[in-house]
């Protein structure tokens, strides 16, 4: 009898006791990070790799005892590149505690879950459109949107179509996706384009998928496109090239391809001779810039289970999104401290970055702040020599196509 | 004596099953009033059809000008690709009017990637060779304002293929 009376106050006590978490319990310091991501779907290729490579460097930083005692809580879904399933996964995981930010893997994505960003007071990636630019908000993209990177790559072909000994200015082609990714460096890119004289064609636009792009590089090589800038995420823009390289167009146009362009280890590794001279215009560091970055090489080394010459390039694409989450942590923990963290201090947190060179040299100079939602405004070229993506230029500060066109 | 020291320990324990039940029960605070879905046809083959003719969810009583998204609540042992026990398949979303009425078409995505549960090839197409669609059967649907958190609830069948002549 005096046994049933002590197993029935343990259980009572066990039962109050657990309807009250976090004041009986000591709690370990967590901060969370959706990664509303694409493991298995449509751009696992990119966006699965630089998730793997996010929730590696957040655990590298969570061994070592986390920011300021506070470990970072990984969730990673594979929403296989469906809004729906995105947004699913966000109701589930909206009140996980101290969810500061949400990252979303396509812009389609960014804006379904921007209400709900609101409504939760966190922060959100989102991938280049600049329209998160022009409208400031709790969306961050996580590039320099897409039309900076696109004037970017005008300067370039106007200075080497000058270098190579001619005068005035060249006649630069488009072939991209037609969908609204696709579309978005005109946004501004086009009127860029006007303001430094280059003869830009229509765009050409193609359906996501394609296995075979000679008309488009037929219709551009016709109108007499000196250069042609490639968008899509490889193998797309490889497979571009390729096309052009058995049309024999490679011989007398210059291909330049955007941040999600051949991958050493995809495309190039693929298509080296397609490939060679081709040049990539990218706001994360590239190809031998990725295998002489000491942490970066640290961290593949220790979870990714391959050898370092197999890095893929979007691997500085989830390093940046972990670091940039990091160093916002930091400073929030210092300007508010643990029991008030929360979306809102990550936000402001968020807007001091600005000239932290966050990555290490992964990424140009951070440029978040009141007035800026570009993770920077650096971008740097390469260029696929050899079957090797080797740097041509140093980071250098891309035009800000975005003012330039009417949301 | 000893009862009163039998009723006392009875106190205690009903004290504790109380604050935990009172803490973790959501109908007790009181949840929104319900939505009102329909599904489009509700009972489905599934072939590539539906890519060109989705399913429809239809329904009234969201918030106004909010988002709903539209889940396929998974039966326990039913896996989908990407989607970890317990959690809900996808089957569209879209944005509820100025009245709170809705009408969504299944997205191409979530026809793929939940019905049909497609491989993807490097080149973003969709792979049927690696598909392994959900089995025949009834399942709950579910659709939510993601403001209002209003649901509604329907049923979508999957019927088994037309045996081959």
């Amino acid at each position: 009898m005096k046994r049933k009376r002590v197993v029935l106050l343990v259980v009572a006590l066990v039962l109050a006791f657990s309807a009250w978490p976090g004041q009986v319990r000591a709690e370990e310091k967590t901060a969370a990070f959706l990664d509303l991501t694409d493991l298995t779907g449509a751009i696992a290729g990119l966006a699965g790799t630089a998730s793997k490579i996010c929730e590696a460097t957040i655990d590298y930083f969570n061994k070592q005892g986390g920011i300021d005692g506070v470990k970072v809580q990984y969730i990673g879904v594979d929403t296989r590149y469906d809004v729906a399933r995105a947004l699913s996964a966000y109701k589930r995981y909206r009140q996980t505690p101290h969810l500061l930010l949400a990252n979303t893997i396509s812009t389609g994505l960014g804006k379904a879950i921007y209400p709900l960003i609101e409504r939760d007071r966190i922060i959100n990636y989102t991938p280049g459109d600049g329209e998160f630019q022009a409208r400031l908000s709790r969306t961050f993209i996580y590039s320099t949107p897409y039309q900076d990177g696109f004037a970017a790559a005008l300067d370039w072909m106007k200075e080497d179509w000058q270098k190579t000994g001619h005068t005035g200015a060249p006649v630069v082609g488009f072939l991209s996706w037609d969908n609204p990714y696709g579309r978005e460096p005109f946004r501004g890119g086009k009127e860029y384009a006007e303001k430094i004289g280059v003869n830009l064609l229509e765009a050409e636009l193609f359906p996501v998928g394609s296995l075979k792009h000679d008309v488009w590089l037929n219709r551009l090589a016709a109108k007499g496109a000196n250069y042609i800038y490639v968008g899509g995420v490889d193998p797309t823009q490889t497979n571009v090239i390729r096309d052009a390289h058995a049309l024999g167009l490679t011989k007398k146009i210059q291909f330049v391809t955007d941040y999600w362009g051949p991958d050493r280890s995809v495309g190039v590794k693929a298509h080296p001779d397609a490939l060679e001279n081709a040049v990539v215009v990218s706001c994360f560091s590239r190809g031998t810039d990725t295998l002489n970055h000491p942490m970066m090489v640290e961290i593949w080394k220790q979870y990714m289970k391959t050898p370092v010459s197999e890095m893929l390039g979007a691997s500085s694409i989830g390093f940046s999104w972990a670091m940039h989450y990091i160093e916002g942590l930091r400073i929030a923990m210092k300007d508010v401290g643990y029991e008030k963290l929360d979306g809102e201090a990550m936000y402001q947190a968020f807007m001091k970055l600005k000239g932290h060179d966050v990555t290490k040299g992964a990424t140009g100079l951070c440029d978040y702040s009141p007035t800026s939602r570009r993770m920077s405004r650096y971008v740097k070229f390469y260029r696929v020599k050899s079957a090797e993506v080797v740097p041509i230029t140093d980071w250098r500060v891309a035009p800000d196509a975005v003012s330039l066109h009417k949301f | 004596m000893k009862g009163i020291a039998l009723k006392t320990w009875f106190l205690f324990l009903a004290v504790g099953i109380l604050a935990s039940g009172l803490t973790g029960c959501a109908t007790l605070k009181g949840g929104p009033p319900g939505a009102i879905l329909q599904v489009t046809p509700d009972k489905i083959i599934l072939t590539p059809d539906l890519l060109k003719n989705p399913v429809v969810f239809s329904g009234s009583g969201f918030g106004p000008n909010e988002i709903v998204v539209i889940e396929l609540i998974l039966p326990k042992g039913v896996k989908v690709k990407g989607v970890p026990e317990g959690e809900n398949g996808a089957l569209g979303n879209g944005t509820s009017d100025a009245k709170g009425n809705i009408e969504i078409k299944m997205g191409a995505m979530s026809t793929l990637n939940t019905l049909f549960q497609v491989g993807w090839t490097p080149l973003i197409k969709p792979d049927f060779k690696q598909a392994s669609p959900l089995p025949p059967g009834t399942y709950k649907v579910a659709a939510t304002g993601m403001l209002s958190d209003r649901v509604g609830k329907a049923q979508l069948t999957i019927l088994p293929p037309p045996e081959k002549k």
